[in-house]
């Protein structure tokens, strides 16, 4: 007995001997995809991967790509950057995919990219605006504006169709995209002539936010810039109304979620935020998406995780039939080379520094759907 | 008096500020007067106690917004309660074969709630049209899940330990909270949930009285009020009726009241059951106030109400209840007067803790027990 | 005639040696055997890079356990907060690397390069730490003496300081230049100032030094020194924690440790070099080798199995030894063990050094594994799993933790995914039974706190238990025969 603990430790020192073999798709084309899928985030990762599988279920009824059916293998990150890392590790090196179609977030991109770029395996990040994601590497691509846009367009928005000069921020410091959005919306109001009068900040999960607007209101903005994601956002339009805040609120992508109607109620009423698409365009391909995607979830409307989704879907199975072949190189020079690619929610080319350059959607909250305002297209 | 905040700005800022640490403050003294209490009679930190306040307000989310699908397993279902139903019946007068049977109830209990959660076919449905009579349901409903829930914890997980070193009760308090967290992330799901509106008319006029640019909203006032009565009503029990006598001589010394002829059991359960009741109720009154559910939400109220405890002398009502408010008071004027003060303020609580642990470890309204050799 | 005393010495020194090798020949002959297994581990066509992995893993854990044993279980001080030394070394080793490994002329910019810039960076923050404690340490000082005024003075002057703290920071917070009386907010902004004074003045001669070293020690030399560092630091912090915390028992000093382990990641997350919210990413040190074994000081298999190695060894030694005795006997009776004339504070003090240096070592070649670094992975969670393992194998049993530890790493592994071990192309066509610990894999977490608490239940009850067992086993094996009684 005393020395049965031993010979479990060196059973366990000698399981290095246990030999391995990982499952590699032979007559399949193995994509991973990484999303969140529960977590604080979770309705970004169900929406992207939704639409990524009504895509992948496209491709394969229309025979596959380069004759292969498309197998798409999904990791759970529970919306944590060091579960994107893991997650993604082991798509790479466990389930040997060719191709990783990326994190809505942008925080969780950034810190799966690095591994992405060092097993030179082609990223495809479907919504993550913040531009230091494809700066990682030549292999990290993104099928979606980026913020320096997304913060100009909605402050030029604010100070041009709303005709505002006083603006407060108050932005998340736990998260990328917040900080990123918070830096480009403050660089253009200043240089185009208006004020920021104040600059707060909280952290993701915080569930109190009214020292930082107490503060807020004392200083008294004309709107306040709020760049967070969905599940603070909704909670923070209500206690701004509980403490007399009247003025309108505006935010960015990360606000497109049911949850925000779920959680904000009558807070969010009058509220604008810029988004990728809206489910009311007119354009024929966002019908017909909204369409097949009602049909196959259910009545459910997509929102813009989930036509991005699809959208990247399509591409990397497009950026694959134009490599002719698997091999990650080959795809991401595929991938480099996509000239307006006909998405649905708007025609894609990637540029030089692997972004792509969309049209902004702006869109106004009233009672309990964004109704759709402007697009804002880049110069 | 509304002059005199407009005109000076500043002054009507702090005032604010003032308000919203005491609402702050009144949260955190709605967990940590459960805490207290506990710590008081079996010297034990209960971790779990964070959790059961999340699964009040988890039961108010479930008792707002689904319902029960008949027509599947519904038979099983009745047949499991059927069956707890009888056990409890038959448990009811404790006595089994001549012996006392506490722990067939436990197990009706947990039957019972198998049935309910696990067999149940439950459907997802619009959440029901806000009333006060809606309020007084919910709020009850989750003041009995939260009290059963306590009280078989007890039961189940830290009586057996009551002899032992107060470190396995400790890890074992540990081994709740892990088991009500992670075991709520696979059941509930671990994305945030949103709370539906309870009391009509709460979100259209939220605000109770306006000076000028000084608020105060409603909910806020709630649960200040409902924290000063529970306080208030604790007191009144534990002071001034037979049970709190009980409770008292509890907590100064265990065998010794057992020898004078109290049932230490029944106390034990009793106050965890209490407790647990102001946890729930807790749960409820927060996510009326920021309606995003999730199962993780208890830990770190919990931690900062354990802290609010510790400052105000843990044992102690008032002092659990003043701790909170110092403590609210705090964390809001980080937040509000420091560059990047949010960024602080979970580490506000624990730099208060260890300051109070190593300056006066009894708290502001503790005694000093001396340790015997 | 007296033999002198030197020789008396080796002779017994002799005698003692012989009996140490004795005792310990099971663990030096592991080793000797074992190493060369770290060859095939190194192989990527023998064994997978996820095994490999997990393996590895297995090592730092093994390393966080053993310490966290020390510091739980022989010394008997409840710590919660062993996350935050690992996140010090952690980060420190990480950050260390990544910017100062680089030699300065060098354009490439590969990191490993330069030994003496990691330990050069080491010692300019050890003096520059040193300076800010010391300038604390005599304000503390000074108010402890103000008690020579009036008993009530101390607690006085320390909110005086405080206040003036404030005051101070308000003012001076986003000035450029603050102005001679802010001495906190110089103070708060001229260290880092000092501090990158100190670095840039000895970067070069110490990167100098490092080109007179030959090419193929740098590698594992800095990854050393890093460690060193890491380690050296998170020993410091373990000081800290443990001095202020020497009149705490029990569950006091259980939250106390776990609000340090809690303001240490609060801090490491608002300082922006290491990455604040964001993360850190790090240079990372190589796992496998694409050609060929290779069990050189170049990959990081042999550093990971060393440190667990060394770890179960010095605090196995160290329990077995006089000063682990003293250590024990303060365990089991503080005041007792003062009454004969132990130094409390003392054992007290080095149990929480050590245990805290072995954890900022595992902190560092974690960093140094994955190479991504975030606070929520140092999170009060980390703590948790750390103690199930120390309470699954049992307060003071120091072979049982490298066990438990290496189970419950591999345990989430394989009910995550139980085809893991599956030999053949067919194995992803999933059973009934597999689906069923697939299924099970994602209850990990719930698994373990039932297990935490059936464990603790049990113990607490084992006798009774146990009784119940043998009379149930005799009733079984002994049926008694007819009339007897």
């Amino acid at each position: 007995m005393k020395y049965f603990a031993h010979a479990l430790a060196v059973l366990g020192f000698m399981s290095v001997m246990l030999p391995a073999q990982a499952h590699a798709a032979d007559d399949e084309i193995g994509i991973g995809e990484f999303a969140s899928m529960t977590g604080a985030t979770a309705t970004f990762g169900i929406s992207s991967d939704e639409g990524a599988r009504l895509a992948v279920e496209e491709i394969n009824a229309k025979g596959g790509v380069l004759g292969r059916q498309i197998r798409l293998i999904v990791e759970d990150d529970q919306s944590k950057p060091e579960e994107a890392v893991t997650a993604v590790q082991k798509l790479i090196n466990q389930n040997k995919v060719c191709a990783i179609l990326g994190e809505i977030a942008s925080s969780r991109s950034l810190a799966a990219a690095p591994v992405c770029q060092r097993c030179k395996v082609p990223m495809l990040s479907p919504a993550s605006t913040n531009p230091k994601v494809t700066k990682v590497g030549d292999y990290i691509f993104r099928a979606c504006f980026i913020d320096p846009f997304q913060g100009g367009a909605m402050a030029g928005f604010a100070m041009n169709q709303l005709k505002l000069g006083k603006f407060a921020v108050f932005y998340d410091v736990k998260n990328d995209y917040s900080v990123g959005l918070r830096e480009f919306f403050s660089e253009y109001v200043k240089t185009h002539g208006g004020q920021i009068i104040a600059d707060e900040s909280y952290s993701e999960g915080d569930q109190d936010f009214k020292a930082q607007l107490t503060k807020i209101k004392a200083a008294g903005p004309e709107a306040i810039y709020v760049p967070g994601y969905y599940t603070e956002v909704g909670l923070i339009c209500r206690q701004a109304k509980e403490l007399g805040i009247g003025v309108p609120m505006l935010g960015g992508d990360g606000w497109d979620s049911e949850q925000t109607f779920k959680i904000g109620r009558e807070a969010v009423n009058g509220c604008y935020f810029t988004n990728h698409y809206s489910p009311d365009e007119d354009r024929a391909e966002v019908k017909d998406f909204v369409e097949h995607y009602k049909k196959k979830y259910t009545g459910k409307t997509p929102d813009a995780m989930a036509i991005l989704g699809y959208d990247a879907m399509h591409l990397m199975a497009d950026a694959i039939s134009r490599a002719g072949s698997t091999k990650g190189k080959a795809i991401r020079d595929a991938l480099a080379a996509t000239r307006n690619f006909p998405g649905a929610s708007g025609s894609i080319t990637i540029d030089a520094d692997r972004n792509a350059r969309k049209p902004i959607i702006v869109l106004k909250i009233e009672g309990d759907k964004a109704k759709f305002v402007a697009t804002i297209k880049p110069n | 008096m509304i002059h005199l905040f407009t005109q000076f700005p500043h002054l009507a800022e702090f005032v604010q500020q003032l308000i919203n640490g005491l609402s702050l403050g009144a949260i955190y003294a709605l967990i940590a007067v459960g805490y207290t209490m506990v710590y008081g009679v079996l010297r034990l930190i209960n971790f779990a106690h964070g959790d059961i306040y999340m699964i009040g307000a988890m039961t108010g989310i479930y008792a707002m917004t689904q319902r029960p699908d008949w027509s599947g397993a519904g038979l099983s279902m009745v047949i499991l309660l059927a069956l707890s139903g009888l056990v409890l019946l038959g448990a009811a007068s404790q006595r089994w074969r001549g012996r006392k049977c506490e722990y067939l109830v436990v197990i009706a209990l947990l039957l019972a709630e198998v049935a309910v959660l696990g067999f149940v076919p439950w459907r997802h449905g619009e959440p029901c049209p806000p009333s006060w009579l809606t309020f007084v349901m919910v709020l009850g409903g989750a003041m009995l899940a939260s009290g059963l829930l306590g009280y078989q914890i007890e039961f189940i997980a830290y009586r057996p330990l009551r002899n032992q070193p107060r470190i396995n009760a400790l890890i074992t308090a540990i081994g709740v909270s892990m088991f009500l967290e992670f075991g709520g992330q696979r059941y509930f799901g671990a994305t945030p949930q949103a709370f539906p509106q309870l009391i009509p008319g709460l979100e259209q006029h939220p605000d109770l009285f306006k000076f000028g640019p000084l608020v105060i909203p409603k909910v806020d006032t709630l649960i200040l009020c409902v924290a000063l009565l529970m306080m208030f009503a604790l007191r009144h029990i534990v002071m001034k009726t037979r049970v709190g006598m009980a409770l008292r001589a509890v907590s100064h010394r265990f065998d010794t009241a057992a020898l004078m002829g109290v049932d230490v059991n029944r106390i034990v359960s009793f106050t965890f059951v209490l407790g647990s009741i102001l946890a729930g109720t807790g749960g409820i009154l927060v996510a009326m106030r920021s309606p995003k559910v999730d199962p993780i939400m208890g830990l770190l109220p919990g931690l900062k109400a354990f802290v609010a405890a510790v400052l105000g002398g843990i044992g102690s009502i008032p002092g659990a209840v003043a701790g909170a408010f110092l403590l609210g008071i705090t964390e809001v004027m980080v937040a509000g007067y420091f560059p990047h003060g949010s960024q602080y303020r979970d580490g506000v609580a624990f730099v208060i803790l260890i300051g109070v642990l190593l300056v006066k470890p009894s708290g502001l309204f503790g005694s000093n027990a001396s340790e015997k050799v | 005639m007296e033999l002198p005393a030197p020789i008396i010495a080796c002779r017994a020194s002799a005698g003692v040696w012989a009996a140490v090798l004795r005792s310990n020949w099971l663990w030096p002959l592991l080793l000797l055997t074992l190493l060369p297994l770290g060859a095939l581990v190194e192989n990527e066509n023998c064994v997978n890079p996820y095994f490999a992995h997990i393996i590895l893993l297995c090592g730092i854990n093994i390393t966080l356990a053993v310490s966290l044993q020390l510091i739980n279980g022989i010394s008997g001080q409840f710590s919660l907060g062993h996350a935050g030394f690992m996140a010090i070394g952690a980060y420190l080793g990480g950050f260390a690397t990544l910017t100062y490994s680089v030699l300065p002329a060098d354009v490439s910019g590969d990191p490993f390069r330069s030994p003496g810039g990691v330990l050069w960076f080491g010692l300019a923050l050890l003096v520059v730490a040193l300076l800010a404690a010391g300038a604390l340490w005599l304000l503390f000082i000074l108010i402890r003496s103000s008690r020579r005024i009036h008993p009530a003075m101390p607690p006085i002057f320390m909110l005086l300081v405080i206040l003036w703290f404030v005051i101070d920071r308000a003012i001076g917070y986003q000035l450029e230049h603050p102005a001679w009386y802010l001495l906190w907010t110089r103070g708060w902004s001229g260290l880092p100032r000092l501090l990158d004074f100190v670095i840039h003045a000895g970067m070069s001669p110490a990167a100098r030094v490092s080109t007179w070293l030959p090419h193929s020690w740098c590698k594992p030399l800095c990854l050393l020194t890093a460690l060193l560092i890491a380690g050296t630091f998170a020993g410091l912090s373990g000081l800290l924690v443990g001095l202020p915390t020497l009149r705490l028992r029990g569950d006091y000093l259980a939250i106390a440790t776990l609000g340090f382990g809690e303001i240490i990641r609060v801090g490491i997350l608002n300082t922006e070099p290491l990455g604040a919210a964001t993360g850190l990413s790090v240079s990372i040190y190589p796992n496998a080798a694409d050609s060929g074994a290779g069990l050189s000081a170049h990959y990081i298999f042999p550093w990971i199995f060393g440190a667990a190695v060394a770890a179960t060894m010095v605090i196995w030694r160290l329990a077995k030894s006089a000063k682990g005795r003293a250590i024990r006997a303060v365990r089991d009776d503080e005041i007792a063990a003062a009454a004969i004339g132990i130094d409390t504070t003392h054992h007290k003090v080095i149990a929480f050094v050590i245990g805290a240096f072995f954890a900022g070592v595992a902190g560092a070649l974690y960093a140094h594994l994955d190479g991504y670094l975030n606070t929520n992975e140092f999170a009060f969670t980390r703590s948790i799993e750390l103690v199930v393992i120390v309470t699954i194998a049992g307060l003071g049993n120091i072979w049982w933790t490298v066990a438990v530890a290496i189970g419950l790493t591999w345990l989430p592994e394989i009910l995550r995914d139980p085809t893991l071990f599956a030999i053949g192309k067919n194995s992803h066509k999933a059973g009934l039974f597999v689906q069923y610990c697939k299924q099970l894999g994602e209850f990990r977490m719930v698994i373990y706190s039932v297990l935490l608490i059936a464990i603790m239940l049990a113990r607490a009850n084992w006798p009774p238990l146990r009784a119940m067992c043998q009379r149930w086993l005799a009733l079984v094996r002994n049926h008694p025969p007819n009339g007897a009684c």
